[in-house]
């Protein structure tokens, strides 16, 4: 339905859109602007001399290391998170039956009431040298010395993270195969589909936008934590956040706005790439008849 | 080939709710069978339990004699039309219909014409790079129609296909049924609540109530020979009359209506109790007021109908009976509580149970 | 001086939240924190008998202020600073903090740059009665005078050295044991340079001979020197992990994950709670001592509250505020003044305790002592180093 647009429309229009002009995009724009400017030693603050200074020092001391692995880190998270997800939404949505996933929904919500902190650390309880699973492996025979890379190391890293933001996977997940009816895969089942091509040919093609939409939230969820990496990474372990901060306490602004850039880069151009490839924006369109 | 269905004291429970209750059907290979019935009363079920999708508490399903209940959907000769049609809205027209063919290892150009032949089938030819979700409802119609006809099923079900249609398209669809029945010779079974849709089409129906087969026949038959009362109501006649006695000889009788004689064949218990009294409203007629062996009746009121007027008609004991008459029939005018005689016609009351 | 800060002067966030933002937000967080650096909507306080304290989070006594305020006839108004030297320097230098604040409670080593940028006056220690009653070794702290004029007075101070597992290691007395390779993966450091390159530098300086002038303000090339030598050793695996945060290094010990680390004596004090035989060495390189002073903001001197502030750092000294934060915190301020009140107030606070307190700190500053530095010369050349260490 298209009409023609009244000019009262647009005027209701302007104060939101100036909210989120203000909230949103203008500190954005701030950071990116604040990263061409120098240091300046006088004042411990910056002033507007245009320099790539910050720029530069993220090729130094291996700071660029740092977004890569961060930026592989997020891109793994993510992507085992929706392994994990996947399935998970699935049984929730298509197999249990009403009590149980109320149950299994309740499963997955219960992390978000306890912090970051807590939850990061009690995986050092489970990992550690006298942790759960060392014990269980050293009761049981299968190993003689407890296992030192289960904590305090990527693994631990990545265990943590997946634990943290698995949610923000499995939500986007579920909500897009609750818009699929599930009559369409009985059809493509009646047309000859067995599980792994009703799985590829039907379900996975309806909840791309999820599968989008739950691999970016856990992207960027990861690209800006920090507690897990502090809690459970091994000596120094760094990632994006940590960098940040460690520079921003000798107050190097040009450098953590030139850090922050590149991230708010990468994360507007997967929006982009995933809004053009998997039509992001569906996932909260209504596609009832 | 079309195949036939043997449906061998199916039952399907959910917990303590009998969906399908000890229920036996033989289809025959080719015939157009509906199961007819108010929602709930198991026909979709029994769908479900014939298209794999389900799987049933007791009881043998088998085509062409060979018990199929370890087979699933996707490896039976069944083809479905959805009630919602579940048209895959990521897909093409002809990447619907040719979604099957796909799964069975058909490319290129042997796909296409076997696509483009359905498309013609169902009139739809040239719609193959059509966005499903931009059709009209009768297109999409078709489009679900294709897609399960391009399999050259041995059995097409068709899920209460109609609903959600308007009435021109309802008819317009509905010969379409008949004609592609004809057309692939597949064995058709179609679910549905209009009775209509059922009688017109089918070459035998079920009308189904609380799990269980009320009454299974060729369609002239139920209006012939009712099973019961809820058969009668159902197939619309609505006039069941509580007979205070019954004379049986034979296979007809009399039976005592508010101290008046019915003649009646006799399909039911002779026990009054158990049985009522069916009178088909095709076969009244107002008759002359002195005629023999009319029923004499008091009107308890009228109702214009457009094409006719329905005119109801009470026995001494309150119990009413419903007449059409031509809507411009002179025949004065009629006061409540004014008697009329009522003539019935050869085989116009039938004794069935209650 | 405040060109840039005020330009978004709308949005106030202390160092806490931006931290807090930054781990909610990662990148996007860092906008709204600069913001932060620049305007506060509170104005410093400016009514005679109050005065805005802007310091390390410990230093707080919440509610015991209004019984501090009854006694030293000054009340605060205490806001945390977040601890990190960095911003609060830039809040200081470019920021509003001067409008906002009167005295500031930092971690010592900056005072050198305040006092360069003129954000800090000198104290009146004619002012400060209690002052007197500081230990020599306190009033020695190196930072506390600046061309000769006293700018810090030092609040809080304690020493740090290694804790370690005595059943498992024997006696340890050197930060050798941290960097010897028989306890490879066993031992660890904080995540903080500003504790972790001194203590290297003082094993380096002291033990291994190496040229090195200053533990807690390094050379560009002995930076390089004891960086490398981190560097090293976390590469051959020698370290579990860096610690962050108090929990964390409690539980590294208490789980058993290393049987050394660096780290403060609180953590010592949990171990024992929790049944595990741990000892606080005493190393013949030394203790790193750290102080915490307090700094009269020159806002204070330009609203006429300098006096006030005389006033409330006097009560700081005067043993309460010592009583009150040892009980807490087990934090020490330096001055006998702490005994004198807790006698004087037995049913309050035990004076066995207050003494033995004082006397176990006393001791440790006894014996060679290297002072941490907040803000060492070459502060971001530290973080550079450190960067690369956490790469390596």
């Amino acid at each position: 339905m298209t009409r023609p647009r009244l000019p009262i429309s647009s005027m209701l229009m302007t104060p939101p859109l100036l909210a989120i002009l203000a909230l949103g995009l203008a500190p954005l724009a701030i950071v990116v602007i604040w990263s061409f400017w120098s240091w300046d030693p006088l004042t411990y603050w910056i002033k507007p001399d245009l320099s790539l200074a910050g720029y530069a020092g993220i090729l130094e001391a291996g700071r660029w290391t740092v977004i890569v692995s961060t930026l592989v880190k997020a891109f793994a998270t993510a992507f085992l998170c929706l392994l994990i997800a996947y399935p998970t939404a699935y049984a929730i949505h298509f197999l249990a039956g009403r009590r149980l996933s109320i149950l299994l929904l309740a499963l997955i919500t219960i992390p978000f009431f306890t912090s970051y902190l807590i939850r990061s650390f009690s995986w050092r309880l489970v990992l550690g040298r006298t942790g759960v699973i060392n014990t269980l492996l050293l009761d049981l025979g299968i190993t003689q010395e407890p296992l030192d890379w289960l904590l305090f190391s990527n693994f631990a890293v990545v265990v943590g993270l997946i634990a943290s933001y698995l949610p923000f996977a499995t939500f986007p997940l579920l909500l897009s195969m609750r818009r699929v009816d599930p009559t369409l895969l009985a059809a493509a089942q009646d047309l000859g589909a067995g599980f792994w091509k009703c799985l590829t040919t039907v379900l996975l093609p309806l909840t791309l936008s999820g599968i989008f939409a739950g691999f970016l939230f856990v992207f960027v969820m990861v690209v800006g934590s920090s507690t897990e990496v502090q809690m459970l990474g091994g000596a120094g372990a760094s990632i994006v956040s940590v960098m940040i901060n460690d520079v921003m306490r000798v107050a190097n602004y040009p450098l953590a706005f030139a850090i922050s850039t590149i991230v708010l880069a990468v994360i507007f151009g997967l929006v982009l790439i995933g809004n053009r490839l998997f039509g992001l924006a569906s996932l909260f369109e209504d596609r009832s008849p | 080939m079309a195949i036939s269905i043997q449906i061998d004291h199916v039952s399907r429970e959910y917990g303590p709710v009998k969906a399908l209750d000890d229920v036996s059907i033989d289809i025959k290979a080719g015939e157009f069978f509906t199961l007819l019935g108010s929602s709930g009363c198991g026909k979709s079920s029994l769908l479900k339990l014939i298209g794999g999708f389900d799987r049933q508490t007791s009881g043998r399903v088998c085509f062409d004699g060979k018990d199929v209940g370890d087979l699933p959907a996707n490896q039976r000769p069944v083809n479905t039309v959805f009630q919602n049609l579940a048209l895959f809205p990521h897909m093409s027209v002809a990447q619907n219909v040719g979604y099957g063919l796909r799964l069975k290892g058909l490319s290129g150009s042997r796909l296409q014409v076997k696509i483009d032949d359905a498309l013609d089938l169902v009139e739809l030819t040239g719609f193959g790079a059509r966005d499903v979700n931009l059709l009209s409802g009768g297109q999409r119609q078709r489009v679900a129609l294709a897609r399960a006809l391009v399999m050259e099923p041995g059995i097409l079900l068709l899920d209460e296909p109609l609903t959600g249609l308007d009435e021109r398209l309802r008819q317009q669809m509905r010969d379409e049924f008949g004609r592609l029945h004809k057309r692939t010779g597949a064995t058709f079974i179609l679910v549905t609540h209009n009775q209509d849709e059922a009688l017109s089409l089918s070459d035998r129906m079920a009308v189904m109530h609380k799990g269980r087969i009320e009454q299974m026949d060729v369609p002239a038959r139920f209006f012939e020979t009712p099973a019961n009362a809820f058969v009668a109501r159902f197939v619309g006649i609505d006039t069941l009359l509580h007979p205070q006695a019954v004379l049986v000889s034979g296979n007809h009788g009399a039976a005592t209506i508010a101290g008046q004689t019915v003649q009646v064949r006799i399909a039911g218990p002779a026990d009054p109790a158990a049985s009522v009294v069916a009178i088909r409203p095709d076969r009244l007629f107002l008759a002359p007021p002195n005629t023999d062996a009319a029923l004499r009746l008091c009107v308890s009121g009228t109702t214009f109908r457009g094409l006719h007027r329905d005119l109801r008609l009470a026995f001494g004991d309150g119990q009413t009976l419903m007449i059409a008459i031509d809507a411009d029939m002179d025949i004065g005018e009629l006061a409540i509580g004014q008697e009329v005689a009522i003539g019935l016609k050869p085989d116009a009351a039938v004794l069935i149970s209650r | 001086m405040t060109k840039h800060g005020t330009q978004v002067s709308s949005i106030r966030h202390s160092n806490v939240q931006r931290r807090d933002f930054l781990k909610l937000m990662g990148a996007g967080g860092v906008a709204l924190s600069a913001g932060g650096l620049g305007f506060a909507s509170r104005l410093a306080a400016q009514e005679a008998g109050t005065v805005a304290f802007w310091a390390t989070a410990t230093l707080d006594i919440g509610e015991k202020w209004q019984e501090f305020a009854r006694q030293a006839g000054v009340a605060p108004e205490f806001t945390d600073n977040g601890n990190d030297l960095g911003p609060v320097i830039a809040r200081l230098a470019a920021g509003n903090a001067n409008d906002l604040f009167d005295i500031g409670g930092f971690q010592g080593g900056a005072e050198k740059e305040l006092a360069r940028q003129g954000v800090i006056i000198p104290w009146d220690l004619a002012k400060i009665p209690n002052y007197e009653s500081v230990w020599q070794w306190a009033k020695d702290i190196p930072y506390l005078k600046q061309d000769g004029k006293q700018y810090g007075i030092p609040t809080v101070v304690n020493a740090d050295s290694i804790i370690y597992r005595p059943d498992k290691l024997g006696k340890i007395d050197s930060y050798g044991a941290i960097f010897d390779p028989k306890l490879k993966g066993r031992v660890a450091m904080e995540d903080a340079w500003i504790n972790s390159a001194i203590f290297t530098a003082m094993y380096l300086k002291e033990s291994e001979n190496q040229p090195i002038a200053d533990p807690g303000n390094l050379s560009e090339s002995e930076l390089g020197l004891v960086m490398e030598f981190l560097i090293k050793h976390k590469t051959d695996g020698q370290f579990r992990t860096f610690w962050n945060g108090w929990e964390q290094g409690v539980q590294l010990v208490a789980d058993e994950e290393v049987d050394a680390m660096t780290g403060w004596e609180p953590i010592v004090y949990e171990g024992r709670k929790r049944g595990l035989q741990v000892e606080y060495a005493v190393p013949v390189e030394g203790y790193e001592g750290w102080g915490n002073n307090t700094v009269l903001l020159k806002g204070a001197g330009d609203r006429g509250v300098a006096d006030a502030a005389h006033t409330f750092v006097d009560g700081l000294l005067g043993g309460f505020y010592g009583c009150e934060l040892g009980q807490a915190r087990g934090y020490l301020v330096p001055t006998d003044n702490n005994v004198v009140y807790a006698k004087a107030h037995p049913e309050e606070y035990k004076p066995e305790e207050v003494e033995k307190l004082a006397n176990h700190v006393k001791a440790k500053f006894a014996g060679k002592i290297y002072w941490q530095n907040a803000r060492p010369d070459n502060f971001q050349l530290y973080e550079e180093w450190w960067q690369k260490l956490r790469n390596a």
